[in-house]
């Protein structure tokens, strides 16, 4: 196969290349504020199961105000695509945005540690907002360059791990959910911004950007987007269960499940935990799950990777857990996402043939997999030989 | 920017060819990241990595958007290519978007495991596991074909 890859390279550099340097040139000395192909806007597809949120909008509004960009009118289309969820671990957030959307995450942003995820109505990154210069060694700006596009709209979600947390004395109550737009402060014309406590932190927050000429279907996304958010990891949040019967695993809150992992010590205090990813799944009919990928915060290193699998719950922080598929004994370090397709499972992860080699480098690779047989799962391939610490 | 033109664009152009299978994404992924490049001006501080995500970025929409319009796929790559390697362009085209992104950047890029990992946003490990998935996966879809 390696061959194959190297031939396709050679194939590929036998290809003449066109000469693009005067489209180039001709683009460039474009108005800037001309709407290029990168940043038009996609004919709006809205997803069926976002119709009936926009449809109250809609009722209001009239006729739908279609962004002008140059285009023949855009119209609705009806279309299957779903929404997809978005983890960003670094942050503890869960959200979830329209299939089509740009999705950008960010970590480490500027000199704070600022990190998140940013979701927008574009086909491109934001690009960091270039500071005025001020000559400072230092200068820094955890904003973005918006684009002059007036039917721009996104979410950010953002997480500040340096700078100053909460005080001992400031005990704000954790922000309630599910978010609402009429709670957030307007900051400029087009950006409003709430600041969330989550575990008695309050280095989280959520901003959104609403142009002026935003169309009513794209205010109404933006809307779903921000009330589907939840955090799913906290390290410091504590468990504080309430009785209850049974509750859905939907109104489970992940920031505060008291997974079975030991992360140990160091000399800096208890190791915390992430949830790397987090997927709520329906293998069989009447079969309700949430698979979580969850690893020890080490900053560096490659920690171990654990997989639970839940299936009920009882309260608010203690869902039922059904099965653990990788557990850190099997010492694999896992990818960053669970794919599922249909019921099924698989997880990328890598190991070490041998004690000798460096924690950086894995050098035994697998793709795990597991099937659903109607009432757990059962590992469809065998992992590969590795060294076990 | 024009020598960052000069000594990039080919190997960049025949990357986001090999991500798509299509002429004419490339040549606006290329075209339209260089000319946000040269709008920018100073801004950019590493003007060569900017414009590699910025055309994977404007290639990925760009597919996006046709994948979903009426056009109708091309199973064929338009290119003259020996047959091996068409069979490769085809599998890559089965698999998932970011699967073919690393393997693209990989073998047709000719970046390292850093570069990629910088090119992506995502970690060096990351990049390792996704690598060999990718290539296991397009293996199967090969051996599948016969």
């Amino acid at each position: 196969m390696t061959d194959r890859l190297d031939d396709l390279r050679r194939a590929f550099d036998r290809v003449e290349v066109p000469e693009l340097w005067p489209e180039i040139q001709r683009r460039a000395a474009l108005d800037v504020d001309v709407v290029v192909p990168f940043e038009r806007r996609r004919a709006l597809r809205v997803p069926a199961i976002a119709a009936a949120a926009i449809v109250a909008v809609v009722a209001l509004v009239a006729v739908v105000a279609w962004p002008d960009d140059g285009d023949t009118p855009l119209a609705v289309t009806g279309t299957d695509e779903a929404w997809i969820a978005v983890n960003v671990p670094i942050a503890g957030w869960h959200m979830e945005r329209p299939g089509d959307w740009h999705e950008q995450v960010f970590e480490d942003h500027c000199m704070v540690g600022e990190s998140g995820a940013v979701i927008t109505n574009l086909e491109r990154d934001l690009e960091p907002e270039t500071p005025a210069a001020s000559g400072g060694r230092f200068e820094c700006s955890t904003g973005w360059e918006l684009p002059a596009a007036a039917d721009f709209v996104g979410v950010e979600v953002s997480y500040r791990a340096g700078g100053p947390a909460t005080s001992p004395d400031d005990a704000t109550p954790d922000t309630s959910r599910p978010l609402g737009l009429d709670a957030f402060q307007r900051v400029d014309a087009r950006t409003r911004y709430l600041p969330v406590t989550i575990g008695g932190e309050s280095r989280y927050g959520v901003r959104v950007w609403i142009g002026a000429d935003a169309s009513a279907a794209d205010i109404a996304t933006v809307e779903r987007m921000v009330a589907s958010i939840r955090w799913v990891s906290s390290p410091t949040a504590t468990s504080t269960t309430t009785m209850a019967p049974s509750v859905s695993l939907d109104d489970v809150d992940w920031s505060k499940v008291r997974y079975p992992i030991d992360c140990g010590e160091t000399n800096l205090g208890q190791v915390g935990w992430r949830v790397v990813d987090f997927v709520r799944i329906a293998p069989g009919v009447g079969t309700d799950l949430a698979i979580a990928l969850v690893t020890c915060d080490a900053g560096a290193g490659s920690p171990p990777a654990n997989l639970y699998v839940y299936d009920r719950a009882e309260s608010a922080t203690n869902p039922h857990l059904a099965q653990t598929l990788v557990r850190p004994d099997d010492n694999w370090v896992a990818d960053d996402h669970v794919d599922v397709i249909g019921g099924d499972l698989s997880l990328g992860v890598s190991g070490y043939s041998s004690e000798d080699l460096p924690r950086c480098c894995p050098d035994v690779f697998a793709t795990l997999t597991w099937q659903w047989d109607g009432d757990e799962y059962q590992p469809t391939s065998t992992p590969p030989e590795h060294f076990h610490y | 920017l024009q020598k960052v033109y000069e000594a990039t664009h080919r190997r960049l152009w025949r990357s986001l060819l090999a991500l798509g299978g299509d002429r004419d994404v490339a040549d606006e992924a290329v075209a339209e990241a260089f000319a946000q490049a040269a709008r920018r001006g100073d801004d950019l501080r590493d003007v060569e990595a900017w414009v590699w995500r910025a055309a994977f970025a404007i290639a990925r929409g760009e597919l996006a958007r046709r994948r979903v319009s009426s056009a109708p796929a091309r199973d064929v790559p338009p290119i003259e290519l020996p047959e091996y390697t068409r069979d490769l362009i085809v599998a890559l085209r089965a698999l998932d978007l970011r699967d073919r992104e690393v393997l693209v950047l990989r073998y047709v890029a000719d970046l390292s495991h850093a570069d990629i990992a910088e090119r992506l946003g995502i970690s060096g490990p990351a990049v390792r596991v996704r690598l060999h998935r990718a290539t296991a996966r397009a293996r199967t879809l090969l051996e599948g074909q016969g």
